[in-house]
């Protein structure tokens, strides 16, 4: 397995998939450092020869973190601690750049008009959170619950809305 | 920085870990604390007070470790991988300095038939206390161990370690960052050390400017990377100065304690 050549041509797509599967940049970046860092680290586990197998199998963990940050409420970053790595600190510039390629405003947009199938406590944590953009601390201080609850809710949310999200992830996923 | 070069920093250091996993972890291994007694004098030595001073998230995070009128008391965990190498409690007064660190259990207590080690420092003399043999050993100034004999690295007292790093200057500050899904101040300071460059991480709320963890990682020349061990703050309290809590700053001798003087 070339990590190099998996990383080359992934990079842009996986950040993407990952910030419109989030719509958190940071916690987008976090998740796309540790995927490739759990490819890094299990690469002798991949038994696939094709291009093609690879991508999915690099997807197969960028969506276990996923469903573990959704679980969760944060991204995990053991194999990052394994490795040693640590994601370089993101600038705000750096992070309008990504949301400007993921085109997460437009996202923002369909999201806000997804919310209204969520419960109450679910869609003021998103609303909050992913369409007026607030810090955790923001979000959980409104809501008068503590953060990690906010955490929790907002992640949720996410999840139940991935029906949503699904279809546009994928199809940028696959056609790279 | 734009995101292309951002994602080629990050290909960089991708690169090498794809390359130098069996080594790294060979090589930190070796840089495990060995005997924490000895390099927690050593360590110990080296955060005697000094001048420093940076920007003010630096100042601000220093001033929570050493704050004036109140003992700090710190439970922190030393960690490497995901083992508890050392867990150490530390009680800590400034304007005079004075403090007092325990280690007891972990990977190393374990291996020391879980022995209770400490150590303290008031009117310029380190004390160390061994309760298996029930023993304080009393360092004068004259006669202290020079800093530095061992590798500056957690290699002893965490508590201490993260006051003298900060009093060495030169800490950048990263700014406001995400670990774990926590929002933290990250504070960095990096120099050579024994053909490594060394490079110390530390995090801080970014309100309070309370410690939160860290860990110490190395390069070798070539650009290889090591992971060093990283530490967890457990436990960030301040108790008022009293005639009461200034006993915790003292070891909890017996009547049979023996004194051996350097």
């Amino acid at each position: 397995m070339d990590v190099d050549a998996l990383y080359q041509r992934h990079r842009d797509a996986l950040l993407v998939f990952l910030v419109r599967r989030t719509a958190d940049t940071e916690v987008a970046l976090d998740l796309w450092a540790e995927t490739f860092a759990q490819a890094v680290a299990s690469r002798h586990k991949f038994r696939g020869r094709t291009e093609a197998e690879a991508a999915g199998w690099l997807y197969g963990i960028a969506k276990r973190q996923l469903a573990l940050y959704y679980r969760r409420g944060h991204a995990e970053q053991r194999a990052l601690n394994k490795l040693g790595l640590e994601r370089p600190p993101a600038t705000d510039e750096l992070l309008r750049e990504v949301e400007e390629r993921a085109a997460l405003q437009d996202l923002r947009r369909d999201l806000s008009e997804a919310l209204s199938a969520l419960s109450e406590p679910i869609r003021d944590a998103v609303q909050l959170r992913i369409v007026d953009e607030l810090p955790y601390a923001d979000v959980a201080h409104s809501l008068r619950i503590s953060e990690p609850a906010a955490r929790a809710r907002v992640s949720r949310g996410l999840a139940a809305l991935a029906d949503l999200l699904d279809p546009i992830a994928i199809r940028e996923a696959t056609t790279t | 920085m734009n995101l292309d070069a951002y994602m080629d920093d990050f290909g960089r250091d991708l690169h090498r870990a794809a390359h130098t996993r069996r080594s790294r972890r060979r090589a930190a291994r070796l840089l495990l604390p060995a005997v924490p007694a000895g390099a927690a004098l050593a360590v110990a030595i080296s955060a005697l007070p000094s001048g420093g001073g940076g920007v003010d998230a630096i100042a601000a995070a220093r001033e929570a470790l050493a704050p004036d009128g109140e003992i700090v008391h710190m439970k922190i965990e030393l960690r490497h991988g995901t083992r508890v190498v050392m867990p150490s409690e530390q009680w800590y007064a400034a304007n005079p300095t004075r403090w007092r660190t325990r280690f007891e259990g972990g990977v190393i207590g374990r291996r020391s038939g879980g022995n209770r080690i400490e150590t303290a420092f008031f009117k310029d003399r380190l004390r160390f206390y061994d309760a298996w043999t029930d023993t304080v050993t009393i360092w004068r100034d004259a006669k202290l161990p020079q800093a530095g004999a061992s590798p500056s690295m957690f290699g002893g007292d965490p508590a201490t370690d993260l006051r003298a790093e900060l009093d060495k200057g030169d800490v950048r500050d990263d700014g406001v960052v995400s670990v774990d899904g926590r929002q933290v101040r990250r504070l960095v300071r990096e120099d050579g050390q024994y053909g490594f460059k060394r490079r110390f991480v530390y995090h801080v709320d970014p309100k309070t400017f309370e410690p939160i963890g860290g860990h110490m990682s190395f390069r070798r020349r070539g650009g290889k990377f090591m992971r060093g061990p990283q530490f967890k703050v457990t436990l960030y309290e301040r108790l008022p100065l009293n005639a009461r809590n200034e006993q915790l700053l003292k070891f909890d001798k017996t009547l049979d304690t023996r004194y051996v003087w350097r």
